[in-house]
């Protein structure tokens, strides 16, 4: 067995029933890290090209990192990866809370699913045993009714850790997720229309009485990880976090043009005067008590309860993060926290992603207010900006499928296919997936890697990229150093900043990490695989496994047929923003960085298909 | 003593320098920085990153001494060659 790793990875075929595992060593470890690594190596080996993302063939991959259930902070996290069913490119979605950490408690570094049962069942992993159970009692339930019922069916309420699809998976809906533990979810790029499309219900994970993995250096691991956690602990985003999660500062985003109004047609505090009724601090009066994932000191969320009223919850729920309230506030212009609160536990409870169904609310919105559709499309609803009773009701119907939500379960892409006369102009995705709330006109990394990453519109990557073209060092090795750019000019200085800093994020994320921490803060991540594993990494291995698991999901999309310049940002991204720092300027040229960024990685410039020699040079097949 | 002020992303395009040096007697304080740089920030920042009433920076800033926790406290003693970073906060969940 490797350190830091079980070594075991599972397959369960669910039109067979066949489950196997396989052992993995050292060197594929060493190799493919882990997370994101372990499930591209795996689904390029062992899929076809062009195959239905919801049909059986195509495989859903759950993994985890060295990091991943070793006592390191904020190593919490899984991966679900397998192509997307919403822009037919690769997809790999994040989830924390403990499921990740317990899947290796339970036997298994990774588990990979094929083919689709006839009828609803789960997967049972309990102690190095893996087993497939009926499910059809399960399904309807909603994520909260999921989890409870699984509890009590297995024995033993409470000993297992459960991840699961709601209502919107079960009907396919591309916006659809996985949610662990009642509120945390790898929500986007469809991962949970695949897992509904297996009539997967579920995946429960017991561990038993086995704790922490092997580590190589136990106290090599205690020297690194005291200075960590004190520059963790000092840091102002640690302090933030904790205080108010992710969306302690919404007004103060809209204020210097991160976050959007109205669909992206405006922002600024002008453009929503009262969006501080959004701020974190709003919510403390709901809030039971903080909340983290395994192992982490942050604990950046919180459960959150409103009692009474139209907007009451249906019991303990967890607080909405950044992109949620802006999502489903400024973003449909309405400033009602409690609405949202409402909104986020009915997106958790089906099983959906807030952030394309924010995109698509204020899609649908759009359209109405222009008179591309009426109430006799919608079913009665009247749609105008700032409404929180049809924002609410409308994100209901999205999550079930029903009603006019049925057309805009897919997100707003696919919504302006079905309603045409030029809706289409109104979908702020790209390739489908709902544009991030993230201006990417105030941050040329976001902005490049909105358009350039393998995953389309992908918001928590390019956070190492953004410090290093502003001038903050990765760390104290010469390889993640910077001198910084000017965030608006400079163009040709940054391919190879966004190269080490996509690296950088990559390595960070597939050896288990949170992606948070990558936010305002950069973790040692090589420093801390280092005695997890007994690997003698340095930061030139580290960058450059980050590279190869970069270039294999790009391979993947390569395979897939699907070229990068058909990437594109919606048009209203053209035109200047009004607030912030960037107010009035002429917007990036996102695609001349993107195609720099491919050259530096060694991709072809347009399509951003990896070329022979790259691949050669990183041992990718 | 010489401390300098760096300024990182949008910030350094908004003041139109990556860094102000800055000189300053023996035992300043942070308060005695922000006054120096004061004539030259306050015109260029916008209220979001500079908020004038206090004459310092806003607090939703990410400021930074020497590359460790955030520096809030005005009456800090500084030392020669310290070096304070002052970032706008982007990106998040
Ligand atoms: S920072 Fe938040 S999301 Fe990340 S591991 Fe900690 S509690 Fe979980």
């Amino acid at each position: 067995m490797a350190n830091g790793f079980v070594g075991k990875v599972l397959f369960v075929d669910l039109t067979t029933g066949a489950v196997s595992e396989e052992t993995r060593d050292d060197a594929y470890y060493r190799k493919w890290i882990g997370g994101t690594g372990l499930a591209v190596a795996t689904i390029l080996e062992r899929t076809k090209a062009d195959i239905d993302p919801l049909g059986p063939e195509n495989m859903l991959a759950f993994t985890t990192g060295p990091l991943t259930g070793t006592g390191v902070y904020g190593g919490g996290r899984y991966t679900v990866a397998c192509k997307s069913p919403l822009t037919g490119a690769w997809a790999d979605s994040n989830s924390g809370g403990t499921w990740g950490p317990e899947l290796k408690f339970a036997g298994y570094d990774g588990l990979f699913v094929t083919g689709a049962a006839a009828t609803p069942v789960c997967i049972v992993i309990d102690q190095g045993k893996a087993r497939i159970v009926p499910a059809d009692d399960l399904w309807g339930m909603d994520t909260y009714e999921t989890e409870d019922a699984i509890q009590e069916k297995l024995g033993e309420p409470g000993s297992w850790t459960v991840t699961c699809v709601g209502p919107a998976g079960e009907k396919l809906s591309l916006l659809a997720g996985i949610v662990n533990e009642k509120g945390r979810i790898a929500a986007r790029s469809g991962v949970g229309a695949v897992m509904g499309s297996k009539k997967l219900k579920a995946i429960a994970v017991r561990g038993g009485k086995t704790g922490r993995l092997p580590v190589a250096d136990k106290e090599g691991l205690r020297e690194i990880q005291k200075r960590y956690g004190d520059e963790l602990k000092n840091s102002p985003f640690h302090q933030g976090l904790t205080a108010a999660g992710t969306g302690g500062a919404t007004s103060f985003l809209l204020s210097i043009g991160d976050c959007p109004t109205d669909n992206w047609a405006s922002t600024g505090t002008d453009a929503m005067p009262t969006c501080d009724n959004l701020d974190a601090a709003k919510m403390d009066v709901y809030k039971l008590k903080s909340y983290g994932c395994h192992t982490c000191p942050v604990r950046c969320g919180a459960l959150i309860e409103i009692a009474e009223g139209p907007y009451a919850t249906d019991g303990e729920v967890h607080r909405p993060e950044y992109e949620t309230l802006a999502a489903l506030g400024p973003n449909c212009h309405n400033d009602l926290v409690e609405a949202i609160i409402k909104a986020n536990e009915i997106c958790n409870r089906y099983g959906i992603d807030t952030m394309g169904v924010g995109g698509s609310v204020a899609f649908a919105i759009e359209c109405f207010e222009n008179g591309l559709i009426d109430a006799g499309d919608t079913g009665g609803l009247e749609l105008k900006w700032g409404d929180p009773v049809a924002m609410v009701e409308l994100t209901r119907q999205i999550g079930a499928r029903e009603g006019f939500g049925a057309i805009l379960a897919d997100g707003a892409k696919y919504a302006a296919d079905q309603i045409g006369k030029g809706s289409e102009q109104y979908a702020m995705t790209v390739a489908g997936r709902a544009i991030p709330f993230h201006d990417p006109r105030l941050s040329p990394a976001h902005g490049t890697h909105y358009i350039a990453d393998a995953q389309p519109a992908n918001h928590l990557g390019p956070a190492p990229m953004s410090a290093l073209e502003g001038g903050t060092a990765l760390g104290s090795d010469p390889l993640l150093q910077t001198d910084g750019t000017s965030a608006f000019g400079e163009w040709e200085k940054k391919p190879d900043l966004y190269v080490r800093g996509a690296s950088f994020y990559q390595l960070l994320s597939s050896a288990g990490l949170c992606a948070l921490y990558a936010q305002f803060y950069a973790p040692p991540v090589a420093e801390l695989i280092a005695p997890v594993t007994g690997w003698d990494i340095d930061w030139a291995e580290g960058l450059t496994a980050g590279r190869r698991i970069l270039t294999a999901r790009h391979a993947f999309n390569a395979r897939e047929g699907v070229a990068h310049d058909s990437f594109q940002l919606p048009k209203r991204f053209l035109d200047p923003l009004v607030a912030g720092p960037a107010a009035g300027a002429t917007p990036p040229p996102f695609e001349m960085l993107r195609e720099g960024y491919y050259e530096a990685m060694g991709w072809d410039a347009k399509t951003g298909w990896p070329t022979d020699k790259t691949l050669a040079a990183l041992g990718i097949a | 003593m010489k401390v300098t002020v760096k300024f990182l992303g949008a910030l350094r395009d908004q003041v139109g320098a990556a860094a102000l040096p800055v000189e300053l007697p023996a035992g300043a304080t942070y308060r005695d920085v922000l006054d120096a740089i004061t004539p030259t920030v306050a015109g260029r920042l916008p209220v979001w990153a500079w908020d004038p009433s206090r004459g310092a920076f806003s607090r939703r800033m990410l400021v930074s001494l020497n590359g460790g926790g955030s520096l809030t406290d005005e009456t800090a003693t500084l030392e020669d060659g310290d070096e304070i970073v002052v970032v706008l906060p982007l990106g998040g969940g």
